[in-house]
């Protein structure tokens, strides 16, 4: 039998993730699909023109992507938060 | 373990003084980490509320740190005069930045703050100074906004089935979260009850809570967005059996709480 201590502490925790994930609700959800879904309905006058700016800025994303992989060295295999 | 005068020995005020300066080194990473990942979510485009949300929380674990700064000093322990080195990323190089973002969301907010709320709420039923338990109701209620978005990103992950990556991941991901010891026994000192009325729980304490935020919200709440969770309940599983012999983590809490 649990306490009413422990019982609030699981009720609030679990109000967390329902609370969460209805948070950005299907606004949100349907917006992430639409943002999936828009490379498909790109044109090709649009798609010429992204990979134009894509070539100029390679290089910046190159020296980007090393700092932030040196960055990462330390915990290459995935590493987690420390709290309380 | 208390002293004269019912007042906690000088030990435990010690111990309670690392525990409130760790929080504030804790507070102050969390308050770069949420700026950062703001920033993150709004180059990917993410819903406008999330990086909203990010951009409050790091403003919240300043206020937070604050707290932790003046408890510390007050307990005996100044907090360092510079802030503490920028937190690393966590997530394992290599994923894409999208899921790297979730990666650290999920660790950060599903895991951690999930867990913080539910030590701030086994805290404050023991807190009596009224200065301490405005500090512990302050930073629980910003927990449970800082908890919740990690939990709609990752809603919003599992709509675009970006989730199941994290699977094989949940065991470094947990390990990241503790300290090495919290598995292990520990001095006597650390398991003193006094520590409550510091706001800081008991070494046997916090491990039961950690269990069971992952037992009861952690892994269903991962599992509801389509994260198998079999290596991570391995994970925990392998902790629990190496705990100390003839006690059984997760089941403490209830022990304790019955003596309110």
């Amino acid at each position: 039998m649990s306490s009413p201590k422990t019982t609030n502490v699981g009720k609030l925790l679990r109000v967390l993730v329902a609370g969460g994930l209805g948070l950005v609700g299907a606004a949100g959800a349907a917006r992430a699909e639409e943002k999936a879904a828009a490379p498909a309905e790109k044109t090709e006058k649009a798609q010429e023109k992204d990979k134009a700016k894509e070539k100029g800025a390679a290089e910046k994303e190159k020296k980007e992507k090393k700092a932030a992989d040196e960055k990462k060295e330390a915990g290459s295999d995935g590493g987690g938060v420390k709290g309380w | 373990m208390s002293g004269p005068g019912g007042q906690p020995a000088e030990r435990v005020r010690a111990l309670a003084a690392s525990a409130w300066l760790f929080r504030w080194q804790v507070e102050r990473e969390a308050e770069v980490r949420f700026a950062g990942l703001a920033a993150r979510l709004e180059a990917l485009g993410a819903p406008q509320q999330l990086a909203s949300l990010a951009r409050l929380a790091s403003a919240d674990e300043r206020r937070h740190a604050a707290h932790c700064a003046r408890l510390s000093a007050e307990l005996g322990q100044p907090v360092p005069a510079r802030p503490p080195p920028a937190p690393c990323e966590v997530a394992p190089s290599g994923l894409a930045e999208e899921d790297a973002v979730t990666y650290e969301l999920v660790a950060a907010c599903c895991v951690t703050e999930s867990v913080s709320v539910a030590v701030l709420t086994g805290l404050l039923p023991a807190a009596r100074d009224p200065s301490l338990r405005a500090v512990l109701r302050e930073l629980a209620e910003d927990e449970v906004a800082h908890a919740r978005l990690g939990w709609a990103h990752l809603g919003v992950a599992a709509a675009r089935g970006r989730t199941a990556y994290l699977g094989p991941l949940l065991p470094a991901m947990l390990r990241g979260s503790i300290d090495e010891d919290l598995f292990r026994p520990v001095e006597p000192d650390r398991e003193d009850e006094a520590l409550l009325a510091l706001g800081v729980l008991p070494h046997a304490l916090k491990r039961d809570l950690f269990v069971r935020s992952l037992e009861e919200v952690v892994f269903p709440g991962l599992e509801g967005a389509g994260v198998d969770t079999a290596a991570g309940r391995a994970w925990l599983e392998e902790r629990r059996a190496s705990a100390t012999p003839g006690t059984r983590p997760g089941r403490g809490l209830e022990r304790r709480a019955g003596r309110g």
